[in-house]
């Protein structure tokens, strides 16, 4: 039987192909370190321990696994002056749903991971997130979110969302066409990578010539854009407010001056 | 005849001045300074003044606090674009006044589905904004998180409820990652029945997670008692250690569960009995 | 969603400045944002998730000025599909709030 790469095991492959394997502890989530930098995936385990969570969602022990790599990291480089940088490679369909999930609190083991990737970013360790694939609620939350800049494919397969179509409809008792209807005109509403590049949350946009297949123009282009990211997470502040130069976001600008401003 | 003050009943704006000191209440970007969300009308969804977010500025035993209080009854609590950057903004200045010298406590009245599905991604990016703010917020000073109910506090909030450093819950509440629906939607009635109460509850109610150590305090729906759980976490300060460094101890529990076993109402608790270890 | 722009005649101004809010914009409520002003007339200004309403909101501030002396300002009303009782209560109880202020 053959076993279909997941795109985020793909680009983690094809970007750090000389990679050593960094602290592997689970097959669902695969960090390797090449020159100095370490790069994380989070890819299908159809052998997952947890049967929710075997087509390349983020469960309990992706979580916690996210936050024992992350974590690793940031102490091992604790007295150094030069931090290793993060690159997030993201293709993740969801959070795992399940019984056991909720009842074992993958709210909390998301925040592990959440907490761990935070913390990198403000002791100074560059995170740069390549989104190759789906970038869903919870899981891109845990897994690429805190980064401190966002790179996204040009492909009709990035989608990023904070729930899949037929259960947003359900719950916002809309038909999922009236929803692609209002997403024309509400950009925060739409699933696919052109209307989210248009809200100021994204470094840069990738064309590349293959998502699933990526030629080596295609690696050159993105490890070279994700390079550059990185430098400039180095030379910026730590934090996120990076993200709000957007007229799509302006609400948000102005929330902040005037929250501060009558603070 | 019960003489108990509901903090259920309340909505947000009263949740904020019960925590606070009487009489210390100052609200910011309220109901009079027309700052709503862009993006509802345009759905034919009529917005709220505060956009569902309340900001109070005041004191807590006479220490300086800020309390922000989601009103659960306006979208069902969802964070869209407005709400999500309130919050977010008054964890970050209550921060960096901390690090400048004015210690400010942090409260936060949970009562949320998570993301806005009409402003989904702008939502969702305000999320990562909270937790951001709370990450860092937190090493400075006591973030105390409050979960009372009805609606309980799920998706991305509930990420941001566990980064909390204190949470206080009612029986009533539930915490959970994914909403009932959703999870017997994506995996069958079987795997959970999002129309049985009591099993939704057994999962993720308030007093499950208080057994299994998620959250600090299990109180009552009353007033006087929330405001006083609130006030013992402020009093304990920044904690030593968060749940989110116990990450050994969660991967070697969850490691070594056996998952041919479905959970039943009283796995978690003995899964976790004993308690959660720190790193 | 219909949005409906009512101007009515105020008798009295306030003699201090009056914020009032009531109500929260949940199915079957309504939220009422009160602010005084000079002048002489009550801007109301009515956002409703009731389409073709207009009429019925003409209406009911209509009745409502026969029994209550309106202050001149404006008031915000964000509508989730209340009762005409419903949101008789929560306007009266502003109006009688800012008359006690």
């Amino acid at each position: 039987m053959t076993n279909v790469k997941s795109r985020g095991a793909v680009w983690l492959e094809r970007l750090a192909p000389a990679g050593a394997p960094f602290l592997p502890l689970i097959d669902s989530v695969k960090a390797v370190e090449q020159d100095g930098a370490i790069y994380v995936a989070v890819v299908p385990d159809p052998n997952n321990h947890y049967p929710r969570a075997r087509t390349g969602e983020v469960g309990l022990l992706e979580g916690w696994t996210l936050a024992k790599t992350i974590s690793t990291i940031v102490k091992e480089d604790a007295d150094k002056a030069e931090k290793r940088p993060i690159v997030a490679i993201v293709d993740v369909t969801s959070q795992a749903y399940g019984r056991r999930e909720e009842a074992f609190g993958i709210h909390q083991a998301l925040a592990g991971s959440v907490a761990a990737y935070a913390k990198a970013r403000e002791a100074g360790h560059p995170i740069v997130s390549l989104i190759v694939g789906k970038a869903m609620s919870g899981a891109f939350l845990a897994h690429g979110y805190q980064a401190n800049r966002i790179l996204a494919l040009d492909d009709p397969k990035v989608l990023i969302h904070a729930m899949g179509k037929e259960s947003a409809a359900r719950i916002t008792l809309r038909s999922v066409a009236e929803l692609d209807k209002f997403a024309a005109k509400v950009p925060p509403m739409a699933y696919d990578i052109k209307h989210y590049a248009e809200l100021g949350l994204l470094e840069k946009l990738l064309k590349v010539s293959s998502a699933d297949d990526p030629s080596e123009e295609d690696v050159k282009q993105a490890a070279d854009e994700i390079a550059a990211a990185i430098q400039k997470a180095k030379e910026s502040p730590r934090d996120l407010r990076n993200r709000l130069c957007s007229p799509n976001r302006k609400a948000t600008s102005e929330v902040r001056r005037l929250v501060k401003e009558a603070w | 005849m019960h003489n108990k003050e509901s903090f259920i009943e309340l909505g947000a704006r009263q949740r904020a001045k019960a925590i606070l000191d009487s009489g210390s209440f100052r609200e910011i970007l309220g109901p009079f300074d027309g700052v709503e969300s862009p993006w509802l009308e345009p759905q034919g969804i009529v917005p709220q003044s505060d956009d569902g977010m309340v900001i109070a500025k005041g004191t807590i035993q006479g220490k300086d606090a800020v309390v922000v209080a989601i009103e659960g009854s306006f979208q069902g609590g969802s964070m869209g674009e407005v709400s999500g950057a309130k919050m977010a903004t008054a964890i970050d200045l209550a921060a960096e006044d901390c690090l400048a010298g004015k210690p400010t406590i942090v409260v936060l009245c949970l009562e949320t589905g998570g993301v806005r599905l009409q402003e989904a991604n702008l939502g969702l990016a305000s999320i990562a904004d909270i937790h951001a703010a709370i990450v860092r917020a937190r090493e400075v000073t006591p973030v105390i998180g409050v979960i009372a109910g009805t609606v309980g506090c799920f998706g991305g909030m509930s990420i941001a409820a566990a980064l909390c450093s204190y949470l206080v819950v009612t029986k009533e509440a539930r915490l959970g990652l994914n909403g009932p629906q959703v999870i017997e939607q994506e995996a069958g009635i079987r795997e959970y029945n999002s129309k049985d109460k009591p099993f939704i509850w057994q999962m993720t109610g308030g007093e499950v997670r208080s057994r299994c150590g998620f959250v600090d305090k299990l109180v009552k729906d009353d007033v006087p008692e929330i405001k006083k759980a609130v006030e013992e976490c402020a009093e304990k300060g920044v904690p030593e250690h968060f749940r989110t460094g116990c990450i050994d101890y969660f991967l070697e529990t969850l490691s070594s569960y056996d998952t041919a076993e479905q959970a039943q109402p009283g796995t978690a608790e003995k899964l976790y009995e004993g308690g959660f270890k720190h790193d | 969603m219909e949005k409906v722009t009512l101007t009515l005649q105020a008798p009295k101004t306030l003699d201090k400045s009056v914020q009032l809010q009531n109500g929260v914009v949940s199915s079957g409520d309504l939220e009422v944002v009160f602010e005084s002003s000079d002048g002489d007339t009550l801007t109301v200004i009515i956002k409703s998730s009731v389409d073709n309403s207009a009429e019925r909101w003409k209406a009911l501030f209509s009745r409502i000025q026969q029994f209550n002396s309106v202050p001149a300002g404006r008031m915000l009303i964000n509508d989730f599909g209340a009762s005409p009782g419903v949101v008789r209560l929560r306007v009266e109880q502003v109006l009688d709030e800012a008359e006690h202020a």
